[in-house]
């Protein structure tokens, strides 16, 4: 037992001892190996939870997205608008496109707020569902997260604006969340904004449409020329 | 021996309450306290650490050189505090979210630091584990207690739980920024007159005589001084 | 959103609507510890906004060149080593070159490296965002912005409250609440009131 303390113990206190004598080198070596250490812990608790965490998060994702657009596939595509980038998820049902996905986040009270968007082929809203309003206060601003706010959404298009609780009248205003305004305001937003990119997204295929058109009509004359 | 190791234990939880008595990691005791829940998660997290970091700290203790002393306790508290970070996200992922940003920042916490540098540092494995263990049960109990109250006031309900919530409608200014400052306040003041009752000294200040920075801190406000009466 | 109007909100944001301490409770230490006189407290933030600065402008491009998407769980770490050595790198080159700003602001260096302010301006560049959205360039501009306002609210704060507590010197307080109870009420109307800018620029 003695004989075990001294060696993990005395053995490396003299070993250390030793090198202590050397100013530089001996903190740059001791914090080399504790930074050596620790990254590779940190390598392998990563190895082990990596997997989960993205499981969990796409779960979460393919879950609201199954809720919002019911389809068999989402394909991921990317678009460009205004210089920023957008990407979204084509919701397909038997090779037929039944709607876009979108996920945008806006700058809400706290921080940001993340919403995941349905819009219809015809640019109207399907549903709205909210991944992550962590960063507005409980009780208010994260009540937007709940259906009785988000369902004003459905079922229309065009451009929203968000109205003080109560005092929605026509179709395009919603009502914001009692004393969150801020908050609904950036959901709206996003849902605005979300509209807008489904619109270009339509533009561009119906345009890619008539250009391919031409183009296969080139071809066939090329080919009658030929011959 | 054993009831010194008890007292170094017990310490934590009332006599010397990181939050309370040392006035230690005020940043995630305002910021995470909107309900019991979150209280409870941040302060079994930051336990973890502490008590992780301590036992890592005094066992190396004789290795670390004095001059790279603090960013080696910092890197070691890193270290942790992003494994718990993984293992938090990996398996409860509903209270990542609740602390957000607040969870990596358990690094900076200055209960961790603190007891390294002036626990850690200075003792043997077993205090050390005690030491961690107790400042953290006495951490998690503040925050628990701070969340609850912000809860039952805020939002009418007590760990989730409907109490009040179907028939008062609840004051959210307590779930707010200010709410959290006003009940620590109420907090202090009312440890403070317990502590009085008992002939203990009272909290007036912030925890600068339990801080790992007090040097500078100090300094700092004593030549500022010295700077004005020299005009 | 215009990168224009982006700038002026994130400044809007940082100065009032989101205050790093009065509303996000980050550097709450040295905003109760050392805010007791107006001009402490004004040499005090300016160091912090001058390391958050340069935390930034160091630590961004190392997550968005080395560590994201794979290596982000190494963030923590990378962080903290990266401030620790910057605020020790500032102090050395401002004692060796710069001597009047070491005089004025050396000694709140220190602090600075545990102070969470700075580890949260620059982890809250990597979240608040959109790495998707924008170029690099774009990226970088924020987050400096971020930062400055960030700082700039830490300053608005403190100077702030310091003129409150000098008031508060004065005055006749319970027994019980003497000391660190009332700063905090106070510090509970302070934050109160900035809850008004709520809305601005957003």
């Amino acid at each position: 037992m003695n004989k075990l303390k001294e060696i993990f113990k005395e053995y490396p206190a003299r070993f250390f001892n030793k090198f202590k004598g050397l100013s530089i080198v001996y903190p740059t070596v001791i914090m080399l190996l504790i930074c050596l250490v620790i990254t590779a812990a940190l390598a392998g608790t990563n190895a082990i939870t990596n997997k989960r965490i993205d499981t969990l998060a796409e779960q979460k994702e393919t879950k609201a997205m199954q809720r919002i657009i019911k389809a068999d596939s989402y394909d991921k595509e990317t678009t460009e608008l205004n210089g920023e980038k957008y990407d979204y998820f084509v919701a397909k049902e038997n090779n037929e496109v039944k709607g876009f996905i979108f996920k945008i986040s806006e700058k809400g009270y706290g921080g940001t707020v993340l919403a995941l968007i349905g819009v219809n082929v015809d640019n109207t809203v399907k549903a709205v569902e909210l991944l992550d309003v962590s960063t507005e206060t409980p009780g208010l601003g994260q009540n937007t997260a709940n259906k009785d706010f988000t369902k004003q959404f459905e079922n229309k298009g065009g451009e929203f604006t968000a109205v003080k609780y109560g005092t929605a009248t026509a179709d395009s205003q919603i009502n914001a969340v009692a004393s969150a305004t801020i908050t609904s305001k950036a959901v709206t937003k996003a849902v605005n904004e979300a509209i807008t990119v489904s619109e270009h997204i339509n533009n561009i295929s119906k345009n890619d449409e008539e250009t391919e058109e031409i183009e296969t009509g080139d071809i066939e004359t090329d080919i009658s020329e030929e011959n | 021996m054993k009831s010194k190791n008890l007292n170094v234990f017990t310490n934590g939880l009332l006599r010397e309450n990181p939050v309370l008595r040392l006035v230690l990691g005020t940043c995630p005791t305002l910021a995470v306290t909107t309900a019991a829940k979150n209280g409870i998660g941040m302060g079994i997290a930051a336990t973890i650490v502490l008590v992780c970091s301590n036992l890592v700290i005094s066992l190396l203790r004789n290795v670390i050189p004095d001059k790279v002393r603090i960013p080696a306790f910092i890197t070691i508290i890193a270290g942790f505090v992003s494994v718990v970070q993984m293992l938090v996200k990996a398996f409860t992922p509903a209270i990542d979210e609740a602390l957000g940003i607040y969870l990596p920042l358990i690094v900076v916490n200055c209960i961790i630091l603190a007891r390294a540098e002036m626990f850690a540092s200075k003792n043997s494995v077993l205090p050390s584990i005690l030491d961690g263990l107790g400042m953290g049960i006495g951490f998690t109990a503040v925050l628990t207690l701070m969340g609850a109250i912000r809860e039952f006031f805020g939002a009418g309900t007590i760990l989730g739980f409907a109490v009040t919530s179907k028939f008062i409608s609840p004051m959210i200014i307590f779930l707010l920024p200010p709410g959290g400052f006003f009940v620590f306040g109420m907090l202090v003041a009312l440890s403070n007159a317990l502590a009085k009752r008992k002939g203990k000294p009272i909290v007036e200040k912030m925890g600068c005589e339990n801080c790992p920075a007090k040097d500078s801190c100090d300094k700092s406000t004593e030549s500022c001084e010295n700077a004005k009466e020299a005009e | 959103m215009k990168t224009t109007t982006m700038i002026v909100s994130i400044l809007l944001a940082g100065l009032l609507t989101n205050n790093m301490v009065l509303s996000k409770f980050l550097g709450i230490c040295p905003f109760l510890g050392v805010s007791k006189k107006v001009n402490t407290a004004v040499s005090m933030s300016i160091a912090v906004t001058f390391v958050m600065i340069i935390a930034t402008a160091v630590t961004y491009p190392i997550y968005y060149y080395l560590l994201q998407p794979k290596y982000e769980y190494l963030e923590t770490v990378v962080f903290i080593l990266v401030i620790a050595a910057i605020v020790q790198f500032i102090e050395i080159f401002l004692k060796k070159y710069i001597k009047p700003i070491y005089n004025a602001l050396g000694i709140y260096l220190p602090l600075i490296t545990t102070n969470c302010a700075v580890l949260g301006i620059t982890m809250l560049n990597v979240t608040d965002f959109d790495i998707t959205k924008y170029s690099f360039g774009k990226l970088y501009l924020f987050s400096l912005t971020n930062a400055l306002s960030a700082g700039l609210g830490f300053m608005l704060a403190m100077v702030l409250f310091a003129g409150v507590r000098q008031r508060l010197e004065t005055a006749d307080i319970p027994e019980f609440m003497k000391g660190l109870p009332i700063t905090l009420v106070a510090a509970a109307l302070c934050s109160l009131s900035f809850l008004g800018f709520a809305g601005i620029g957003g």
